[in-house]
């Protein structure tokens, strides 16, 4: 009895009563729903991995995963972690509410779920694993670039683009390199971002006016602020530094290359007939665009929306001005991003270069454009020849 | 020693602390006492160093407060501070809350197995100790923060109206009671905040009153009996200095003034 108290609080360190008994709750509806709609018992296993289970099992090493994080970390958690500023606590010494570093409390876990995953193959081991990998890397990286930690914030990803050949590797032993590897790197993150944690407590910083409400919700707030506004930079400035431009369009461009590369590799030396060969070129043309449609997007939201053009179109056409350079200069960036990312893949590929880095080139050097090339919203907003609107639209 | 000199402090534009100097000796159990929105526990959160004043400052033993990384982590082991609304973690249990709680200020486990359990039997949460705290009451939840404080064993203790979120009569008692044993023995240096004059003769070596932001007596109960000249009776003189309208404003309700209650 004394043994199983002691497990029992052993095991509390990361696996609380309330996630237990909801696992354990969720494992009964599902073995008892596919017990009564298939026939199978729990101890039935098979090679192939079941249709239901699996994924449900995966999504709770991935919710796990996630929690790790988002419970234990004192940057994810405000209320904790407001009140440990106030405390001696000091990386790297353990968080009072339990370690967000990994433990032996994890891998008792991911055996558990291990155990119960009706599969007889080392996917039985891995899948878990990835899954878990996945949610706690997951959010741990949404903690790096909210807290500035590059090596995370860009190594991250990275790590988590080689989950895709991974996955259409032979065997599952790259899935599990990928999955140790992401877990190593979020260590490290997740280390360096804690040993900046601390110092002076966010209440410090009210605004000068308004209600007691907002004081509060003020203070609530991050220090570093919103991952929108670490994402975009700062809601008056469009602009990345010249130095994360770049490294953004390396990663973009690393996020590419994979699955392009992958899918060269599955046609190396096979005749396609030409719509297929179409349709599976216009699929990576999309894939590839990803990186920086969408930035390109905001910028242009964040440019022209709220100013006006000196004329309209109809007016441009009605006055012969159909470019007005201090005006239209805005848009140069985003223009050069559509014509490296959207034309330079098709010449490159007419060229013999490698699929993927036809593909990663482009959209690289695209999504760094978008980012970074000036003009910035601030010297737009001085130098535009636009007009500026004075009421609300 | 505390020492707190010409501190200044506003919220948006509104001053709340008005040039407080003050000193608080090794050992010394101080009440701040004042009407509510007076200050106190904007004068607590400055000592406890998560408020930083406009002007002025606050030293624990020579040490300036926010001063160097070094310098603050080292105060912070040496300073507990309860505020009024203490965030305990929902999920875990009173017993865990205690121990870590113990580990944050450095004391060893088997230490803490033993004072913990002392705490929780002192305030009467044995039963509730294995539970998560999610299911407390509103007192359980604010004595198990009570012993978090005093699990720490920190020299200086800082609390905010620990008196008050529904405490029972026992819960008083035995924190009365600890409050009382710590300062006598001048182990403790505590400063804590309450509204309730009553509470302040069994516990306070000396009493500051906070009115309009300003630091208007800071005396031992006898000094300030004297200063009200009202005789024996502490609480007379504490509602003679802390709330001298009080008496007048009853009056004026139930209608001395000829009126008639309204």
């Amino acid at each position: 009895m004394n043994l199983l108290r002691r497990l029992h609080r052993w095991g509390r360190t990361t696996l609380l009563d309330v996630a237990l008994a909801a696992y354990a709750v969720l494992m009964a509806v599902v073995w008892g729903v596919l017990a009564v709609t298939t026939g199978q018992t729990p101890w039935e296993r098979g090679t192939e991995p079941h249709g239901l289970l699996v994924p449900f099992l995966a999504s709770a090493a991935l919710a796990y995963g996630f929690f790790r994080v988002f419970y234990f970390c004192p940057t994810e958690h405000p209320a904790y972690g407001r009140w440990l500023r106030q405390t001696p606590w000091r990386h790297p010494l353990p968080l009072p509410l339990g370690p967000v570093r990994l433990c032996p409390q994890d891998a008792v876990f991911l055996a558990l779920v291990a155990a119960t995953l009706p599969i007889d193959s080392p996917a039985r081991v891995v899948l878990p694993l990835a899954a878990f990998a996945a949610g706690y890397a997951g959010l741990a990286w949404r903690v790096a670039v909210v807290h500035r930690e590059h090596a995370g914030g860009y190594g991250l990803p990275a790590i988590a683009g080689l989950a895709v050949p991974a996955w259409f590797a032979e065997g599952w032993w790259p899935l599990a390199a990928v999955a140790v590897a992401a877990l190593a790197a979020t260590q490290f993150s997740l280390e360096r971002c804690l040993s900046r944690f601390g110092g002076v407590p966010p209440e410090d910083f009210q605004p000068l006016f308004g209600s007691r409400e907002t004081k509060q919700a003020a203070a609530a707030q991050p220090a570093a602020g919103p991952v929108a506004t670490q994402l975009l930079g700062d809601t008056a400035e469009t602009l990345w530094p010249p130095g994360h431009a770049a490294a953004t369009g390396v990663l973009a461009a690393w996020l590419v290359f994979l699955p392009a590369h992958q899918v060269a590799v599955w046609f190396d030396g096979v005749t396609l007939d030409a719509a297929v060969t179409r349709q599976v070129f216009l699929s990576i043309h999309a894939f590839s665009a990803i990186p920086w449609t969408a930035p390109a997007v905001l910028r242009l939201l964040r440019y022209f929306t709220p100013f006006a053009p000196p004329i309209s179109l109809l007016g441009r056409v009605a006055t012969g001005r159909l470019i007005v350079p201090r005006f239209d200069y805005a848009a140069v960036p985003v223009l050069a991003a559509v014509v490296i990312g959207g034309c330079l893949p098709a010449l490159l590929v007419s060229l013999g270069t490698p699929l993927g880095l036809a593909y990663a080139l482009p959209a690289g050097l695209a999504t760094a454009a978008v980012l970074g090339v000036p003009p910035s919203l601030t010297d737009w907003r001085h130098t535009g020849h636009h007009r500026l609107r004075t009421r609300r639209a | 020693m505390i020492r707190v000199e010409n501190l200044t402090h506003h919220y948006g534009v509104r001053p709340v602390l008005l040039g407080v100097t003050m000193e608080i000796a090794d050992g010394e159990l101080v009440v701040l006492l004042g009407p509510n929105g007076m200050g106190k526990t904007t004068l607590l959160g400055c000592l406890a160093g998560v408020l930083w004043p406009h002007s002025g400052f606050v030293e624990f033993d020579g040490v300036r407060r926010r001063q160097s990384t070094d310098a603050e982590r080292g105060l912070r082991r040496r300073i507990a501070y309860l505020p009024d609304t203490a965030w305990l973690p929902p999920l875990r249990t009173g017993r865990e809350h205690l121990l870590a709680m113990g580990r944050l200020y450095g004391h060893d486990d088997l230490q803490l197995f033993d004072h913990s359990e002392r705490l929780l039997r002192l305030f009467h949460l044995e039963e509730r100790a294995d539970s998560p705290m999610s299911g407390y009451s509103t007192g359980q939840q604010k004595k198990i923060a009570l012993a978090g404080a005093l699990i720490t064993e920190a020299p200086y203790l800082l609390l905010d109206e620990p008196f008050s979120g529904g405490l029972d009569p026992a819960g008083i008692l035995a924190m009365k009671s600890v409050l009382k044993r710590l300062a006598s023995g001048g182990q403790r240096t505590i400063v804590l905040t309450t509204p309730v004059p009553e509470l302040v003769e069994e516990l306070a070596g000396r009493v500051a009153i906070i009115q309009d932001g300003r630091l208007t007596h800071y005396d031992t109960p006898a000094g300030l009996r004297a200063t009200a000249g009202t005789g024996a009776s502490l609480d007379d003189a504490l509602q003679q200095l802390v709330y001298p309208d009080t008496r007048t404003a009853l009056g004026d309700y139930f209608g001395d003034a000829g009126r008639g209650p309204r």
